[in-house]
């Protein structure tokens, strides 16, 4: 069986340690071209909600506190 | 005045935020201040933020005061290149590099003075700009100083300035400054004189310098001149060891539509790096 369909990781992935949404940070949501990124209001950090990254890396540049990272695709390095 | 009642709310609310112990809190109030107030109501608030207690916020405030133009705002900056901490400091510095209103030279050149290093380059790349008359004395008095960073930023002032009465210590800097970089920019800022012998000598020794990005640099500037006394220089410097120097001659021999380098150029058209090919062939067209 395979669960090719159901990916697990994505491109994005916020350090909920470091992130400072819940204080009213939304910088790697404002800078997203594609709007990718969204702010979960339960744990108040930010997460990738859709997977349609550009590999632009604002995100992960502007982001304050350096809580995103951006794993860009071996083939597109 | 509902309009105006939201606005003070906004501002009191910011205010309180500003007021926050903690110092993330304080800096996303800045970030949102940068994007949503208006500058009478930003300005004072984020000058205050340059004195926090946080670095991060500090830097922040310094990112968030470019394109502010007034004397209190350049004032706060200028302080703050002498911060404690080097993003505080970088960010003033790229702020204070934004500025376009010539009438605030007055307030950078009184810094001058007492500033040294780091801080002294920051106020001379803020300056290049603004063109502004008085930074010439001190642009030519600067290009002794011992900080090769104040000496670089001190030679694109007298680039950007374009006096004529510059041009005897910028020759002499592009030949004998003991910093490549230094030496390159002054080579550069070479470009701007109007009569080719007053610069001649010196970019012929400057074609023939140890470092290659700074031949480079003489080779573009004898083709802007369309120093056509040069060409028989040019023509050696397509031998040069480094291929970006022989483009960058190729080029200017190109502009300068020399028939004797023709031959010379030609080779060129076989050499392994497809850049100064076509380079070649762009000139030879």
């Amino acid at each position: 069986m395979t669960y090719a369909m159901n990916r697990l990781t994505v491109p994005v992935t916020v350090d909920e340690e470091k992130c400072i949404a819940a204080k009213g940070c939304t910088v790697c949501v404002d800078v997203c071209p594609l709007d990718v990124l969204a702010i979960d209001p339960i744990k108040g950090t930010a997460y990738m909600k859709f997977d349609e990254c550009w590999y632009c890396m604002p995100c992960e540049k502007d982001c304050p506190t350096g809580a995103v990272q951006v794993d860009i695709p071996y083939l597109l390095r | 005045m509902t309009a105006l009642t939201t606005q003070d709310d906004e501002y009191a609310q910011l205010r309180q935020r500003m007021a926050d112990t903690d110092p993330e809190i304080r800096r996303i109030a800045l970030m949102d201040m940068t994007d949503s107030e208006d500058e009478e109501v930003a300005e004072p608030l984020l000058i205050d933020a340059l004195r926090d207690a946080d670095a991060g916020v500090r830097a922040q405030a310094a990112a968030a005061l470019e394109g502010y133009e007034s004397v209190a705002v350049v004032a706060a900056l200028l302080e703050a290149l002498d911060d404690c901490a080097e993003s505080v400091r970088a960010a003033a510095a790229l702020s204070l590099g934004e500025l376009k209103d010539s009438a605030l030279g007055p307030v950078l050149l009184a810094a001058l003075s007492t500033s040294s290093g780091y801080a002294k380059a920051a106020i001379f790349r803020a300056l290049r700009e603004l063109r502004v008359q008085e930074s010439l004395a001190p642009a030519l008095s600067a290009i002794a100083d011992n900080s090769a960073e104040v000496r670089q930023a001190a030679v694109g002032v007298l680039g950007y300035l374009r006096d004529p009465s510059a041009l005897v210590a910028l020759s002499l800097v592009a030949t004998a400054d003991t910093d490549a970089a230094v030496r390159r920019t002054a080579v550069g800022a070479l470009g701007f004189a109007s009569v080719l012998s007053d610069v001649f000598p010196a970019l012929i020794k400057a074609l023939r310098d140890d470092f290659w990005q700074v031949r480079e640099e003489a080779a573009t500037t004898l083709g802007k001149l369309g120093a056509v006394e040069a060409i028989a220089h040019l023509i050696g410097t397509l031998r040069d060891d480094y291929w970006q120097v022989r483009i960058k001659a190729t080029r200017s021999l190109g502009r300068l539509k020399s028939r004797a380098a023709v031959p010379a150029v030609s080779e060129a058209l076989f050499h392994e790096v497809s850049n100064l090919r076509k380079e070649a062939a762009v000139a030879l067209g």
